[in-house]
């Protein structure tokens, strides 16, 4: 890879370390109901909507409570996006003239945007009007990255608090994370894209002639302001079908920068917040540092793979290498502008957290790069994560290590104080197999059913990752597509949206449940036996169980896919 | 069943039938998860009564 791809790397990672802090200190003060210039803006706001809605801010709710309105909320939204994907057709903004999206892609979409997954089984600009777009695509995307952060937020509160039952309000929690963390920083991003060039406009489609005599549509719409949720919640449902690879979506190398870092922003941020509500800040660098150590791993095994080009292609005497003419290497499926750095840095990206979104074709990428691409979103979004998701994932793995830690020496486990014990071991573990468990089952579904197999589009190991790829995206509420699948039809349609919401809320309950048991345990004081959590051997204990449960159980699935395909492509065979 | 005039409109039901199914069993699932956290003591009083 060239050497402004690498540097391009080191400005997104320095530009997302130097945001985590102050970030992390605004989300503690917003969340604790204190005083922000947002609130002071905005609050006027927020104490209306409480009182139309009759919720108290000041009365806290126990785990299930707190499960019980999120659940319920979940439930309104995904009826509402449903119906106005079914009504578009009667609705206003919808100059083209869309007519009802079908029901079976109206529930997948709207499982999927409630559920902060954003898989799409239609291309935006010849299906959804822009009120289905701005009222229920963009409005979900900002709910259910909401809800992913309050259900961190009160795992967290789990944590530091002892020996209460309550975990905080639902409804306070929402409304604070919606109007003073997502809005000003979307307003922001939308302005930024938009004088990117990045076009915000409710006119209809433009028809133009071409230099060649012909007709064309220029599609556009309200695209800046979805573009900034779509990354900031690390939903990643795109206005147009190609996604970010789309030049008005994402014109330029800096903006891919910028959509790059609107990605990780938040997840980030959240590992200080952790860090300071515990009083802690230690903890939240430790486990920033794990996340930062598997991105790294990810993002130069795939830079790495994609520089190196094709062997079928060097074996026909096809020049792939980097100079002043070309981008070299393994261009397929990838935009000129974004290059191999670009491209492989934001499939990284978008693995390594829930978003999705994508600006090159995943299905285009080497076999080994598409194996790791599967493998961050396998590791359960513990990379950075998707907003919220991350880090409740990465903190039920930390569970998991300090239980194995606690077994090895023969002491009972704690963590930030908390005596780690049977419940919260089952309820992690429960969350930890959920994903898997769908994963892997409805892809051996797909794989032996003949309305699966009609999907692929290609042969042997390619054609079983593009099954594992939808899968694993879905249940990980990743979102983004290996492409090749043809996956609006019945079949896939409910099948993703059964992986969507097992992988969603079957996670979502435990960690609360979890959040719940520790915030009733007192915090032991640190004794001379108390294993250090923020130090480098804890880290790597970590990251071996992350990668031993949330890896290995993948492992064979992976040699049937991508693994296979490198080793037969190495002998010639391509599919 | 009158207000079902078309396959659209029994598709919509089956829809919303899916999803409160759905959220219920999560529902379902949270209460499970409850009792697997109750004290042993506790889910034994709660099973005589």
């Amino acid at each position: 890879m060239s050497w402004q791809g690498w540097l391009q790397d080191i400005i997104f990672v320095v530009a997302v370390l130097a945001a985590v802090k102050p970030l992390g200190g605004y989300m503690e003060r917003v969340f604790a109901g204190g005083p922000t210039f947002f609130k002071r803006l905005l609050g006027w706001f927020e104490a209306l909507l409480y009182r139309l809605s009759g919720v108290d801010p000041g009365v806290e709710q126990s785990w299930l409570e707190y499960a019980g309105s999120l659940l319920a909320f979940n439930l309104v939204g995904m009826v509402a996006l449903y119906g106005l994907q079914r009504l578009q057709g009667m609705l206003p903004l919808n100059p083209q003239h869309f007519p009802a999206m079908a029901a079976d892609l109206s529930l997948n979409t709207a499982v999927s945007f409630t559920s902060n997954t954003s898989w799409q089984s239609y291309g935006g600009e010849t299906t959804a009007s822009n009120f289905t777009q701005m009222a229920g695509i963009s409005v979900q995307s900002f709910l259910s990255a909401a809800t992913g952060i309050v259900v961190a937020v009160a795992l967290i509160r789990g944590f530091a608090r002892r020996s209460v039952t309550e975990i905080g309000n639902f409804w306070s929690d929402m409304t604070r994370c919606s109007l003073y963390v997502l809005l000003p920083i979307c307003v922001a991003a939308t302005i930024l894209f938009v004088w990117e060039g990045v076009p915000e406009t409710l006119s209809a489609f433009q028809a133009v002639d071409t230099l060649e005599g012909g007709k064309q549509t220029i599609a556009y719409g309200p695209v800046a302001s979805q573009e900034a949720i779509k990354l900031l919640s690390s939903d990643g449902g795109g206005f147009f079908n190609a996604n970010s690879a789309h030049p008005f979506e994402n014109p330029t190398a800096f903006t891919n920068l910028i959509e790059v870092g609107l990605i990780f922003l938040i997840g980030a941020g959240l590992t200080n917040m952790f860090g300071r509500m515990t009083g802690r800040p230690r903890e939240g660098w430790a486990l920033l540092a794990a996340m930062g150590i598997l991105f790294a791993c990810g993002t130069i095994a795939v830079s790495r793979v994609e520089a190196q080009g094709n062997p079928a292609m060097a074996a026909l005497g096809v020049n792939q290498t980097t100079n002043a003419t070309q981008a070299g290497g393994n261009m397929e499926g990838k935009e000129v502008r974004f290059g191999i750095g670009g491209s492989s840095l934001f499939a990284t990206v978008t693995t390594d957290s829930s978003s999705g979104a994508v600006d090159a074709m995943h299905d285009s990428f080497m076999p080994l790069s598409g194996g790791v691409l599967m493998a961050n979103m396998m590791l359960d979004e513990v990379i950075v994560g998707g907003v919220g998701s991350g880090l409740f994932s990465m903190l039920l793995f930390a569970i998991v290590a300090i239980f194995i830690a606690g077994l090895m020496v023969g002491r009972t486990p704690e963590y930030l104080g908390k005596k780690i014990e049977a419940d919260e071991v089952k309820m992690a573990m429960l969350a930890l197999l959920f994903v898997p468990a769908a994963t892997l089952g409805l892809t051996a579904v797909a794989c032996v059913l003949a309305p699966g197999i009609a999907g692929i589009s290609n042969a042997g190991p390619h054609g079983f990752s593009e099954i594992l790829y939808a899968y694993t995206s879905a249940a990980a509420t990743n979102g983004s597509a290996f492409a090749g699948l043809d996956a609006n039809t019945p079949f896939y349609n409910l099948t993703l949206s059964l992986a969507m919401f097992v992988g969603r809320y079957f996670v979502i309950v435990p960690v609360l449940a979890v959040a719940g048991s520790l915030a009733a345990k007192r915090i032991a004081p640190t004794s001379r036996g108390t294993l250090p959590t923020d130090g480098l051997l804890f880290i790597g204990f970590l990251l071996g169980v992350i990668v031993l449960v949330g890896g290995l159980t993948f492992f064979p699935a992976l040699s049937l896919g991508p693994i296979a395909e490198h080793f037969l492509m190495q002998s010639g065979r391509l599919y | 069943m009158f207000l079902l005039r078309s396959e659209g409109d029994v598709a919509d039901l089956l829809a919303i039938l899916l999803f409160v199914g759905a959220f219920a069993v999560a529902a379902s699932f949270a209460q499970l998860c409850r009792r697997l956290l109750e004290p042993p003591a506790a889910r034994k009083e709660s099973i005589e009564s």
